[in-house]
């Protein structure tokens, strides 16, 4: 006489998964250099990575035989992308994972986009860093400089946040020092500025999502031990 | 001054009808499950004195609390979690036993995370403690209470990976490492980092055995095996005890059938200033966190005067129905079963009565202008079925399901309704 239903309301509804297809594994690329590095080692490791090196405006690219899905995404939102679950595996630079802090695996160091990360400035400041009361740091990598003066210096500085041409700071007065990326030193040596002090080596990174290397562990350890290989 | 009135703060969130009622059904059957274990309902203040997060054991770090003064300018915070609240009660007020003591709570805990990052900063914790047993058999139960509670909410895909601190621990003994080096090769290795790690390794000098288990140590997960292939001969007592745990609770949850659901993870080092023995994470597709996590730690309620050791774990209810959700694995049926449409609303009221005594969910219609509108309201918020009161005392109800419609009587509406009440009564007297 009433519609039935106390008995679906007292239990929640279960549905079914449905299992067995194989998942999509996805891989975020730093847009730029390092993609184009990374697509040629995808492409050794025996992805097919065609759609990838097709020009398009495009964001999600598939290896049908593999199953494998690339995004492209710029460099400092790869560790995110990576953390969140919303790609398994990410391929970028050392600098981005550092300023980041994501919890991630960091599972190989591919070499590639080889650089250091370093306090830069005029060279009168040689050695005579850690003598003045107060330093102003600018640079784009704030989380960096702010861990390396407060952990490895242990020394409290004013750290300024910039977008680009850091190399200008110095130079203007804004700033005593830069913490940057140092490949050649060519633009430092253009500006009349030098190496104080090397913070670490940088170089392109191959890391996995925690849940991810569990879940699809044969797979990404297939991948993982090809491209040691290669390298 | 910004003004906002409007928003609630980051990283908290209201919950609507029907995210509530997720989240009750939910946090009801994981409660369900760890009540036929045996675990009886605790509550702790949210409110807590920040003394509490720091001993050596208990420590957080302070930039995740939420911290603020009471009158007396002491500090307080909103608790980051529950056990360490839990195993102050414990140690200070049950701490007589009987032991075995099972403990089971649900509550909300704060954590200043990173902004604009989904991960919420006002969040579910339900979780069980065993306090009062050291051994492998609770180590078990806890597992397995976890790995219910997450099938009773219908997961299935899912993977629990179980780990053990005082291997690490032991191997760091065993080479006489200096705590600021066994600290960065904890990091390296939950990082998994073999490079760095060997790079950190080299200029260390520590039996080649540590070294090489050291280096091995982030690629050993996986099955079985993985305990298998080391060779105990070189290890102390403390990492070889570790893997002899490990290696019973594996038996243990194997001979029962739960195989397909854990795997081994001697690399989980994190939280080792609290842990004793085993951790376990749990782990599913869709969200790159773990869904609940746990571990035994011993130490702990040593911190508030009572040396009681402890197992336990928390699941993260709303990880938890996120994933059910983005799994299509929750479906909740909306809206109440009636709705009682008529003008003669002191007919209305005693029908609404006898039906709820009945056992249904019944919403009065309180402000439809026509029974059309009445129908159109029911439609619009998933009651099931809608009882008309005509003003010469019969009775319509339509099923909105089927579109049926049926005419009787007040009496006997009343009388069927009262019958099928009635019967339940006779039905418990038998």
């Amino acid at each position: 006489m009433f519609p039935k239903s106390m008995a679906a309301i007292a239990a929640m509804t279960i549905i079914k998964q449905t299992e067995g297809h194989m998942r999509y594994i996805t891989i975020a690329l730093a847009k730029g250099r390092l993609a184009e590095l990374s697509v040629d080692l995808l492409e050794q490791a025996g992805l097919n990575v065609e759609q990838l090196r097709e020009k398009s405006r495009r964001l999600i690219f598939t290896d049908e035989q593999n199953k494998f899905k690339f995004i492209l995404v710029k460099a400092s939102d790869v560790p995110t992308y990576v953390e969140y679950g919303a790609a398994d595996i990410g391929v970028v630079g050392r600098d981005t994972l550092l300023e980041e802090g994501k919890d991630l695996y960091e599972m190989i160091d591919l070499g590639f986009g080889a650089c250091k990360m370093a306090v830069a400035g005029p060279a009168h400041l040689k050695g005579k860093l850690d003598g003045l009361s107060h330093l102003r740091v600018a640079s784009k990598y704030v989380n960096i400089a702010k861990n390396y003066y407060r952990f490895e210096k242990k020394q409290s500085v004013e750290i300024i946040k910039l977008n680009g041409s850091v190399e200008l700071a110095p130079l203007v007065g804004l700033s005593e020092v830069i913490v940057d990326i140092v490949e050649s030193g060519k633009t430092l040596k253009e500006n009349g500025l030098v190496v104080l002090e090397e913070i670490c080596d940088l170089s392109a990174r191959f890391v996995v999502n925690r849940v991810s290397m569990k879940m699809e562990r044969e797979r990404i350890l297939n991948l993982v031990e090809k491209i040691k290989t290669l390298l | 001054m910004s003004n906002w009135r409007l928003y609630t703060p980051e990283g908290t969130t209201d919950l609507l009808p029907k995210q509530c009622a997720e989240k009750t059904a939910v946090e009801s059957e994981i409660s369900d499950v760890f009540s036929s274990y045996g675990y009886q309902v605790v509550e702790t203040p949210v409110m807590q004195f920040y003394d509490a997060y720091d001993t050596p054991i208990s420590k957080m770090e302070q930039e995740i609390l939420y911290k603020f003064f009471d009158k007396e300018g002491r500090i307080m915070v909103l608790r980051p979690d529950v056990t360490t609240s839990l195993a102050r009660m414990v140690a200070t007020k049950l701490s007589g036993g009987p032991f075995p003591l099972r403990l089971q709570y649900s509550g909300k805990v704060f954590r200043y995370v990173e902004s604009y990052s989904s991960v919420q900063r006002e969040f579910c914790q339900s979780g069980i403690e065993l306090l009062g047993v050291k051994n492998s058999m609770a180590d078990c139960e806890v597992i397995l209470c976890a790995m219910e509670a997450l099938l009773a909410c219908g997961l299935e895909n899912f993977q629990i990976e179980i780990g053990q601190v005082e291997f690490f621990k032991g191997l760091v003994e065993q080479a006489s490492l200096s705590e600021e080096d066994a600290e960065a090769i904890r990091q390296l290795i939950d990082k998994k980092d073999t490079l760095a790690l060997r790079e950190y390794l080299k200029p260390l000098s520590i039996p080649k055995t540590c070294r090489d288990m050291m280096i091995k140590l982030p690629a050993w997960f996986g099955g079985i095996e993985v305990i298998q292939q080391i060779d105990a001969a070189c290890l102390n007592d403390q990492s070889r005890s570790a893997l002899e745990n490990l290696k019973a609770i594996y038996q243990i949850l194997t001979d029962c059938g739960y195989e397909k659901y854990i795997s081994i993870d001697l690399s989980l080092v994190k939280g080792i200033n609290c842990y004793t023995g085993m951790i376990f994470k749990g782990i599913t597709h869709g969200v790159g966190f773990p869904i609940c996590s746990g571990g035994r730690y011993d130490g702990l309620l040593g911190e508030f005067g009572a040396e009681i050791p402890a197992v336990g774990m928390a699941i993260g209810t709303d990880r938890l129905i996120s994933v059910l959700i983005r799994q299509e694995l929750i479906d909740l049926p909306q809206g109440s079963d009636l709705l009682v449409y008529g003008r003669d609303h002191t007919q209305c009221f005693k029908i609404l009565t006898a039906l709820r005594q009945a056992g249904y969910t019944a919403e009065h219609d309180l402000s439809s202008s026509s029974y059309d509108e009445a129908v159109s309201f029911a439609e619009k918020t998933n009651i099931q079925g809608v009882v008309r009161v005509f003003d010469d005392g019969s009775v319509g109800i339509f099923n909105l399901s089927d579109g049926s419609e049926n005419i009787t009587t007040l009496e006997e509406l009343l009388q069927d309704v009262s019958k099928e009440h009635g019967c339940d009564c006779c039905h418990d007297h038998h």
